[in-house]
Order: structure tokens, then sequence, then C-alpha cells
């Protein structure tokens, strides 16, 4: 038995948007915690770890735990169609292989899908340090990226004492965004130790769509090491990305 | 992609002296002269200037006397107005004009087991003159139909169709309007093409065919996507469901289309990897080395690399200056497209040949029960002076993956069997490849989290930090 219900139907969207960029198929697990779900993408170059307390819900109850396997691209489907005036009730009825999405507004729509079956890996936790860590505006941190697809598939990012530096170069030309606290593009800035590393343009693009649910990203690296990017989720709940560096040159 | 030139501006006739000075045959000369044989070059083109004795154009034959010669050896018998020959069966269905397009049956002027002439599957043993030979004995009746009139066929229409199903040569008797124009379409993108005439008439003896595609076609509930699936596993030879489904016999009733050829091949070559690729190949266990297989045929040269990791693809072609694609160039011209493990969402600009190989590289991961990375590599040499169709890179990929693979543990190894049978360097296959770039460069997030992840060879970061 699980149910859970959440305030913003439209906010849900883009949470579901944000995990289907990466996967295609997963298995949230809820709990008398609230729900996770933690998954590699199939090249093991990226994963996700989304959790969302059940004090983030309006309504929450769960019985022991409970595995939902998702196809997400259907589970998307089906939640676009809420609007941001509605509530989404999510259901898994006691002895149920099917999940039942309800909007709850001025009328009362109700979905229900199939639950997949899809064997579960418990993934740790990575246990990574990093040397620096910022919180920049997502949008702008966004931009950035955007500015560095035009000439690269693969951007460079560059930890300073007082700034972040978002770059990209080919031999289609060079691009070069400055992020600082100076400005506003930047809410907070800790650096242990300068780095510099490279990420892959197109698993960023991907873990982008996550600022539609956020405002803020808080990124986090050190030379020659992944990358985590975590979005908090106004209201409670976090999207996390670890993303697999380049080899420098 | 190399620049196209504009089409045909130039007419050369056959009477003009040079072709006697350069066929040195003198009967080859004099035949050519009883046909009236016209000879179009695009604009601006150096054959004007050649006339097939300096090679300007930089290939190592002229592609126009090519064409000549096999239009010599059958000239005799198309003088004349009424076809009687088997069908191998062939139809071609053009795409200029769509929906109004251009459709017929191909038929030689002779009778006998003609299949040969049709079915690519069987030309790898062959040369291009063959093939061009092969193309040029098959005279093409055309006359033009909407592609909805598939669905109640004119009368010339319903032969065309009953001919395409047949899976053994068809006896024909084709009466066309006008002499058979024996014109050469020096075209870069056509496959060899025969002479054509508008058809007035066409009758066709008995058609033998296929049980499976009788079925496929009689069932007018059947999705053509599903009757292609069901024919490919029935092992129908692809070229076979692509003459179906372009004669406009597959699919659901009241929607069926006639489908222009080139359109066909790409459509059954696309949608028969794709399943291949998300039904069966994505759900089978990784190989656990790298592999390399190639192929040289007509002076290509075809790589295959394969890598132990999820199902991603590409296809690259390099075409050196004087073959086809790059008549006029200095420096070698790339092509190339790729997909990830979600495979592509948008029509890959390298055409039809991203497609081709892909269903070779599926069919045979499927064979084997595996899945992999595929790299597909390609060298148009200055030999293959002239396009083939997209047969050319499905067959060879084909036989390169069924002949063997040499295999390496080690990526650099694998890199270095695979570069040393390709002329072009390294280092430049580097940097077109977004594959090799990726698996080079890219690290895998198991190495900084868990061991107990890890799924590529041990060796594989060492290779990483060559």
């Amino acid at each position: 038995m699980f149910k859970a219900v959440f305030r913003d139907a439209r906010l849900w969207y883009r949470i579901v948007d944000a995990l289907a960029s990466l996967i295609d198929e997963g298995t949230i697990k809820a709990s008398e915690e609230g729900v996770r779900l933690r998954a590699m993408d199939p090249s093991k170059i990226a994963m996700i770890d989304f959790e969302m307390p059940r004090d983030a819900f309006d309504e929450y109850e769960c019985d022991g735990e409970v595995m939902l396997g998702l196809n997400f691209d259907e589970v998307k489907k089906v939640v676009k169609r809420g609007s941001a005036k509605e509530k989404v009730q999510l259901e898994v009825p006691p002895g149920s292989a099917r999940l039942k999405i309800i909007f709850k507004g001025k009328a009362t729509r109700s979905f229900s899908i199939p639950l997949i079956d899809i064997e579960y890996e418990e993934l740790p936790t990575p246990s990574l340090s990093f040397n620096v860590k910022a919180t920049a505006m997502a949008d702008i941190f966004e931009e950035a990226l955007k500015d560095v697809e035009l000439v690269s598939d693969y951007v460079k990012l560059e930890g300073r004492s007082n700034a972040i530096v978002v770059k990209g170069q080919s031999d289609r030309g060079e691009v070069e965004t400055t992020l600082t606290t100076e400005t506003g593009a930047l809410l907070e800035l800790e650096v242990k130790e300068e780095a510099i590393a490279s990420y892959s343009l197109e698993y960023l693009m991907d873990m982008i769509t996550a600022n539609k649910a956020a405002e803020v990203v808080t990124l986090e690296f050190s030379s020659g090491m992944p990358l985590s990017l975590t979005f908090p989720i106004p209201g409670g709940g976090t999207i996390r990305y670890y993303l697999a560096p380049r080899l420098e040159e | 992609m190399v620049k196209k030139f504009k089409k045909f501006v130039k007419v050369v006739k056959a009477k003009t002296p040079w072709l006697e000075h350069v066929i040195e045959e003198f009967e080859d000369a004099c035949d050519l002269n009883q046909v009236d044989l016209v000879i179009r070059a695009p604009p601006g083109s150096l054959c004007v200037y050649c006339k097939g004795s300096k090679m300007l154009c930089g290939k190592a034959q002229c592609p126009i006397l090519v064409k000549i010669y096999s239009i010599a050896r059958v000239s005799s018998i198309i003088s004349s107005l009424n076809i009687v020959g088997s069908s191998p069966p062939a139809i071609f269905i053009g795409r200029h004009g769509y929906p109004y397009v251009q459709a017929g049956p191909l038929v030689p002027p002779f009778t006998g087991d003609t299949s040969i002439l049709d079915t690519p599957e069987l030309w790898l043993k062959a040369s291009i003159q063959d093939i061009v030979d092969f193309r040029v004995k098959l005279i093409r009746g055309k006359t033009r139909f909407h592609v909805k009139d598939a669905n109640e066929p004119p009368r010339i229409l319903s032969e065309v169709q009953l001919m395409a199903m047949g899976s053994k040569p068809v006896d024909s008797e084709m009466i066309l309007l006008k002499k058979p124009s024996a014109s050469i379409l020096l075209d870069d993108e056509v496959q060899p093409m025969g002479p054509s005439a508008p058809i007035k008439e066409l009758k066709i003896g008995n058609v033998s065919s296929n049980k499976l595609i009788e079925k496929a076609i009689s069932d007018t509930d059947l999705k053509a996507r599903d009757a292609i699936l069901e024919l490919y596993e029935e092992g129908v030879p692809v070229s076979q469901i692509q003459r179906v489904l372009s004669a406009g016999l597959l699919g659901v009733k009241g929607v069926r289309k006639l489908v222009p050829t080139r359109w066909s091949i790409t459509a059954v070559d696309s949608t028969i990897s794709r399943v291949l690729r998300d039904e069966k190949v994505k759900e089978m266990p990784e190989i656990d080395e790298y592999r390399v297989y190639s192929l040289n045929f007509m002076d290509n040269r075809f790589v295959i690399l394969m890598f132990p990791g999820k199902w991603s693809y590409e296809s690259i072609e390099a075409w050196f200056p004087g073959t086809a694609w790059n008549p006029g160039g200095e420096s070698i011209a790339f092509c190339g497209d790729w997909e990830g493990y979600w495979g592509r969402t948008t029509y890959a600009s390298m055409g039809g040949c991203y497609y081709a190989a892909r269903l070779a590289v599926t069919e045979h991961l499927v064979k084997i029960g595996k899945q992999a990375s595929a790299l597909v590599l390609r060298e148009a040499h200055p030999g293959y002076i002239m396009p083939v169709g997209v047969w050319i890179v499905r067959e060879c990929v084909r036989k390169a993956l069924n002949q063997g693979y040499e295999k390496s543990n080690d990526l650099k190894d694998a890199l270095n069997i695979a570069f040393s049978k390709l002329s072009i360097s390294s280092s430049i296959w580097m940097q077109v490849s977004k594959l090799l770039n990726h698996y080079v460069k890219q690290e895998r997030l198991t190495k900084f989290i868990d061991h107990r992840l890890k799924t590529t060879p041990s060796n594989f970061d060492e290779s990483l930090n060559r």
C-alpha cells in the first residue's frame, strides 16, 4: 500500500521529466521516510539520485517498502496531462501491480498504468570528496552550457578562488562564461583547491532539464573527478546527478 | 558532404568523332553509331574537355565509358519497341514529382534465369563492370501513377505489382511507345540505370511467388511495418521485401502507396534494424573483448570495430579524391553519423548507407546473441568510380561480419589492428569519430564509485591513460 499526494502536478511533471532525461526505466523505492530513485544510465557514465522526503508531500502513506518499477516515458506522458492548479495523487492499492495517477483539480482525473518488473540493484552512495563547491542560479548555468554547445561537444569547468569558469573550445571557436558571487550568478563558492575538469555536454544538457524543477544548482567537482549537480526542489527533496569526467588531452 | 552539381546541360552526340577515337575496337565503335546514344554531363564539369581520354575527373576509369561499353553490348537488341524477356523480377518507382511518380517494370531483352540482375545479395563476386552490365541490360518501361493508385491499380500497374510479388524470373512482354533512349545519366545519386522508355502495354506470364509474401500481401489489416518484420523473420531477402513495399503491396487496406525505390530501400533497412536493436540486441549480454572485422571490395575498405558495452553505433565514410562523391576534391571527404543507446530521432545526414550498415550490424549481433557498441568505417578509394547503390554497404558489412574477426582485450591493440587495415591515419579517425572519441576520452563512473560494479575489462583504464 502506497499513497502520496503532491501539491503541484506541473512541478511533478518537471521532476519526472528530469528523471526521464537519463534513464528510460527504473525503480522508485517508497518507504516510510519518503521516495527515492537511484540509477545509472546504461553506459555507466552518469548516475541519478532522486529523493523526496515524506514531508514534501501533502499526504503520505506507505506500509513497509514498495517498489515502483516504472517506464519513465510512459509515466511522463501521463504526468504531462497535469496542470499547476491540480494536485497529483500517486497510489498503489494493496496487492496491485498498477500505479494510479490521479489529478485533483476542478475535475478528478484518474490514470492507471502497469508497474514493470525490473531487477532492483541497490547502488551505493558515491563517496567522493570535492575541492570545488558552488551554488549557481540554474538558468545562468544553463545559458553558459548552451553557449558552449555552439562550439564544442564537451565543457571545461574551472574552479578558481573567486569564480567558476565555464569554457568550451574547438576548431570552431572558443566560448567562456565567468560566474562570480559579486554579479549574483553564484550564491555560494567554496574552493579548497583550484580545479579544472572536462565533462560531456550531451549528458549535461540532459541533466539541466532539472532546472525546470529547481531554481538553483550546486556544482561540486575536482580535477579529473566526477561532477555532481544537485538541484534542490522547492518544498523539499533533491535531484542529484553524478557525471564521470573526460580525460584531458 | 561534397557539393553536388546541378544536373545536365551539355549534350554530346555519339556521332561526334571522339568516341571512335577513344574506343579502340573499331566494331564496338561502329555499334555505337547505330544507337542514338546521348551522354549528358554535369554543367561545368570537365567531361566536355576530357571526353574520356584524359581522366581529368581523377577517376581511375571513365564512368561514361563503362556504361557505354555495356550499352554497346545490348544495343542491337533494344532497337525494337517490343521487348520480350524474363524480368528478374525487378521494378522501379521514381521519386520525382511525388506523389505522381514514374513506375514500371525492368525487363531485359532475353529470357532465362535473370534473377542475378536484381539481387544485390549475389553481387559481391562481381566487378563494377559486371554490375553496370547487369543493370544496363534491364530496359525500364515507365508511366506515371499517383502513389495511391496502388490500392486500385490501373491495368499496367496491377501487372507491375504482380511481377513484384514474384520470387522467380517472370516472362514478360513489354511494348514501348518509343525506342529506349539509351541515354546515360551521369548522376552522382542514381545507381546504374539502363535505358528507359514510356510503356504502352505490359503482359506477363505466370508468377511464382513465395507463400509468405502472398500472405503478407493479402492481409489487408497488417501494417506495412509489421509485414516487413514478419517477412524478414521468415527469411525473405531484404531486396524482395523492399520490392513488394515499393510496389505498394504492403499495409492496411486503402492506405497502401507506391514507395519510390530509393525510399523503400532505406525504409526496410531502418525499420528492421530499429526493431532488432530495441527488441533483441539491447536485451543481450555484452561482448567482453574488442573485435575487429574487415573486408575489401571494389576498392572500398570496410572495417567494423565492436567494443564491449551497451549498444551504440556509428558509421563513417571517407571518400578519396576521384571517387564518385568527391570527384573534384583535393582532400578526403568524410561523412558520418552516430547514435547512442537511445537511437536517433532525426534522419541520418549521410543517408541510406547508415541504415544499411546498421541492419547488417544488428543482424549479426542478434545472430551471435551479444550486445556491443559498433563502429563501421569505410574508405572509398579511387577505384570505386561510381556509386552502385546502398546494397554495397549492407552486403559488405554482412560479409565482413560473417567471415570472422581478430580479437583483442585491449583497446589500444584493437585500434592498432583496425587502423592497420585502413590508409587514413588513426589520429584523423579519432578526430572524426564520435564513438572513438567517447570511448577513449570518456571515463566511467564505476571507476570512481565502486569496483564491484565494474563491467569493462580491467585493462580498459590503462589503455585510456596511454
